[in-house]
């Protein structure tokens, strides 16, 4: 296993390299020229645009510029923003991951606590207008794109129903204003965690040991809860190792419209701005957050179901 | 295989169980400062339930600096007018009126200015301000490695051998005493009308030396405007507090709070949920507002006006009967009141409504389609057939503005319309067009900054004008007598006759057909009835946040 691992972690190294090659490329050779961008209603300048366009190192090689990044970033310097001077990239990740982790964290509390019991609870009543009514409305509720259902939530919630008193800002996990927002972006992976539990519990319920256990005289709940909820479950959990990473690094829409200062809403800023230190670094963490959810997954099945090993 | 394993299946279930809530526990501690403690505004309700006195806003777009002297976008003026200040100021309606300075004399030669500073200045933090720090703040902005503003400062005597690092400070700009400021320039400009700009406005040394990249002097500014800043919470909110040592004494509101909120949907929803008191209005949202006559709807005019240009050296912008032609096929009435649903101002010259100085008797090139198909057979291409390809240059950016394509789009039917012309609309990145496009005319939109007719008429029309800069791809306009009524202007010490001469030159510059007026912008807020005395500037700003007054509610 740790050879394993340390295979996994050498590989990390040349797929960050081509992450950041290809992403450079992009950003050095796509249309948008940042210095105009930094140099705002003074962009005819053109002697404020050679001197700034010095100053930032943007006259220089491709390769030069290029591998002087490589270098900083291994350092863990990002750079500073190229729209907002005062902000350091490092930083503003740092400040936004966090709370986008958080977010993600609750929707993930959603999509397990809520998403299981229902696949759940269609597998058990399978072909019943149960089924196809937890079916028909996930599949319905995960087809609304984010940008339709914010609106909706907000008039409905807030405005009709009086249920929630405000829906802008962030004030962590222990607040009201993260039920809506969290509840928006679990939306989406909550169909699939439900059909994966419905599919999984399906399966195990036509196993032999399940038979032997009702025939056994065993009550319903422990058949249920002990035998094949388990063994059901156990792909799904592989499975929201990537939903986490989708989770954190998905949210972009999400952030924009709740005003909540996390990492999508950073990367949807620097998109608008052209900044692409921000691009540079959200793309090489949002990179990494996902790989190494993957790695963790794959760590996490070997122990969890007994017929995997890594030699 | 399980007798293999370190950690049995059962265990490691447990433990990822445990780790996820360990997760969770730290997920629950606070993750940004703002979490840290209860919300400020629950504090607040706490401390004294009714009496505070805070306006709410919110800002869509983000900011780019909270530093004046670098200051990016309008965005960034919103935040500066909250805490900032220079020697005048210009209110509302454009007038310069007096602010840090008491009074002032300028020279007969109109070069030199002396500024008198009102007595007991002090900034925020109670230290004292001085002539010597007006004399910091000009030399810093002179001096400093951003481009933002410093432009402005050009025609102070030095500026050139600070900007380049030769001299610390601009011989120019001098202390006399405590209390008096006396600036010189090289040439005369309207110099008042640049002080109400943030390039000229105040910085305190101290408070900018202790500035690091990771705690910006800015989120902590020591200021002399009627607020300070009191918190900063990035991609939140910004809160300022009132000013106990500001001038004309603390304002009645005890806090002004910026959101930092994006989606302007969103925006809508809190102001209709009593979270925030003034809202900005998309454009989409703007009829229902106004066919239900709400009183909280306020409609202001901009110093912001959207227009065509051609590149008058570039067939078949050469001609000036082709230019005319182009002018004469655009119907901005019915474009106006279909297209752009009757929101905006119809301009006819570029000195915008709001300005000192509009002229509403301009006479631009009417619509008129017959009189443009005989412009083009007057013209040296006498055929619409003989006409070069025309492609018009889109920026990037203008696709910001719903409105912007819409009306490129009516603009572009109309010229094939009205005169048969197929236009080829090019869309660049950002508002630079690039060597390939070569476009002979294209759409822009300007937002004059200050009430200063010099940066409007002499920046579009001017030969010299970076604008018009022909080796640099620009819109190269050149016409001696507009440039002799410019200069003349620009020398004038008497504001109407000034005035005069600029409306002279905008009349010739219109008549040359170099640009096609289409509009003035027009911003539109929500305020809600208990804030009393708030006004819209016509920069999109609010810069009179000092005299508002929250009535119970």
């Amino acid at each position: 296993m740790t050879q394993y691992l340390i295979r996994r972690l050498l590989v990390f190294i040349p797929t960050f390299m081509a992450i950041t090659l290809i992403t450079y490329t992009l950003g050095f050779y796509g249309p948008g020229d940042p210095v105009r961008i930094r140099l705002g209603e003074n962009w005819h300048d053109e002697e404020a645009y050679i001197a700034l366009k010095h100053e930032l190192g943007l006259d220089r090689p491709f390769a030069e510029q290029f591998f002087d990044y490589l270098l900083a970033v291994v350092q863990g310097d990002f750079g500073i923003s190229i729209y907002r001077s005062d902000l350091p990239v490092g930083k503003a990740m740092a400040q936004t991951l966090p709370v986008s982790a958080t977010l993600a964290l609750a929707s993930c509390l959603i999509i397990i606590f809520v998403g299981v019991p229902l696949g759940l609870i269609a597998a058990l009543n399978h072909n019943t207008w149960i089924d196809y009514l937890l079916v028909s409305v996930t599949v319905l509720g995960s087809s609304i794109p984010v940008f339709v259902l914010a609106p909706i939530f907000m008039i409905v919630l807030v405005l009709k129903l009086n249920l929630i008193n405000t829906i802008y800002g962030w004030e962590g996990f222990f607040s009201q204003k993260i039920i809506m927002p969290a509840l928006i972006l679990a939306f989406g992976p909550l169909l699939g965690v439900m059909r994966l539990t419905r599919q999984g519990v399906l399966e195990v319920l036509n196993q032999d040991y399940v038979r032997t256990a009702r025939a056994k005289g065993l009550p319903r709940r422990t058949v249920v809860g002990r035998h094949v909820l388990r063994n059901a479950i156990t792909p799904l959990l592989t499975n929201m190792g990537l939903v986490v990473a989708f989770l954190i690094t998905g949210s972009i829409l999400l952030e924009g419209i709740f005003g909540i200062p996390g990492f999508g809403g950073l990367i949807v800023k620097s998109l608008r701005q052209r900044d692409y230190p921000i691009l540079m670094g959200t793309t090489i963490v949002g990179a990494a957050i996902i790989m190494l959810a993957n790695l963790i997954v794959d760590t996490a099945y070997a122990y969890i179901d007994p017929r995997v090993k890594y030699d | 295989m399980r007798q293999t394993a370190r950690i049995s299946r059962r265990r490691f279930i447990q433990g990822a169980g445990g780790l996820g809530l360990a997760v969770l526990a730290s997920a629950c501690a606070p993750a940004v400062p703002a979490a840290e403690e209860e919300s400020p505004a629950a504090q607040e309700a706490q401390e004294e339930p009714a009496a505070r006195q805070v306006l709410t806003l919110a800002q869509a777009e983000p900011f780019k600096a909270l530093d004046p002297h670098t200051m990016g976008t309008v965005v960034d003026l919103r935040y500066h007018e909250v805490n900032f200040n220079g020697l005048v100021r210009a209110d509302v309606h454009y007038n310069i009126v007096a602010e840090l300075a008491e009074s002032w004399e300028v020279s007969d030669d109109l070069l030199n200015y002396t500024f008198h500073l009102r007595e007991g200045l002090k900034w925020s933090d109670g230290s004292p301000f001085t002539a010597e720090d007006v004399v910091y703040s000009l030399n810093r902005n002179a001096a400093h490695e951003d481009p933002g503003t410093k432009r402005w400062l050009a025609d102070i005597v030095g500026y050139e051998s600070v900007r380049d690092g030769e001299a610390e400070a601009m011989e120019g700009v001098v202390a006399v005493d405590d209390f008096t400021v006396s600036i010189t320039l090289d040439v005369v400009v309207d110099f008042l009308a640049r002080l109400t700009f943030p390039a000229f406005w105040m910085v305190q040394r101290a408070n900018v030396e202790s500035g690091t990249p990771d705690d910006p002097w800015t989120q902590r500014a020591v200021s002399t405007g009627p607020f300070a800043i009191k918190e900063f919470s990035e991609g939140q909110r910004i809160v300022y507090e009132s000013n106990p040592h500001f001038y004309e004494g603390p304002p009645e509101l005890d806090e002004v709070v910026w959101l930092q909120l994006e989606d302007k949907q969103t925006q809508l929803a809190l102001y209709e949920n009593d979270e925030i008191d003034v809202v900005e209005l998309d454009t989409v949202n703007v009829p229902r507002f106004r066919e239900a006559n709400d009183p909280e709807l306020v409609e202001v005019d901009l110093i912001w006006w959207w227009y065509t240009w051609k590149k008058v050296l570039i067939p078949p912008m050469d001609d000036i009967k082709v230019r005319q032609a182009f002018n004469a096929a655009i119907d901005r009435t019915t474009l106006i009141a279909t297209v752009l649903k009757g929101l905006y101002t119809e301009a006819h010259g570029i000195i915008p409504t709001t300005m000192p100085g509009h002229n509403p008797n301009v006479q631009d090139i009417p619509f008129d389609p017959d009189r443009a198909k005989q412009l083009i057979s007057e013209s040296s291409y006498g055929d619409v057939s003989n006409l070069p390809p025309v492609k018009f240059f889109q920026p990037g950016w203008s696709g910001i503005f719903g409105i912007a394509p819409r009306l490129i789009v009516a603009l572009q039917q109309m010229w094939q319309d009205n005169l048969g012309i197929e236009i080829e609309i090019k869309v660049e990145e950002f508002e630079y067009e690039s060597a390939e496009t070569r476009a002979q005319m294209g759409i822009n939109s300007t937002l004059a900054r200050f009430p200063d007719l010099d940066a409007i008429v002499w920046e579009m029309a001017h030969s010299q004008s970076p604008r018009n800069a022909p080796d640099l791809n620009r819109w190269g306009y050149g016409n001696p007598e507009v440039d002799a009524l410019l200069d003349q202007a620009r020398y004038t010490g008497n504001r109407s006759e000034k005035q005069e001469l600029y409306q002279q030159a905008e009349q010739l510059y219109i008549t040359d057909a170099a640009i096609m007026p289409i509009m003035f912008n027009r911003l539109f807020v929500l305020v809600k009835p208990w804030v009393k005395n708030f006004e819209v500037g016509p920069t999109s700003t609010y810069p009179n946040t000092r005299n508002v007054i929250i009535e119970p509610h």
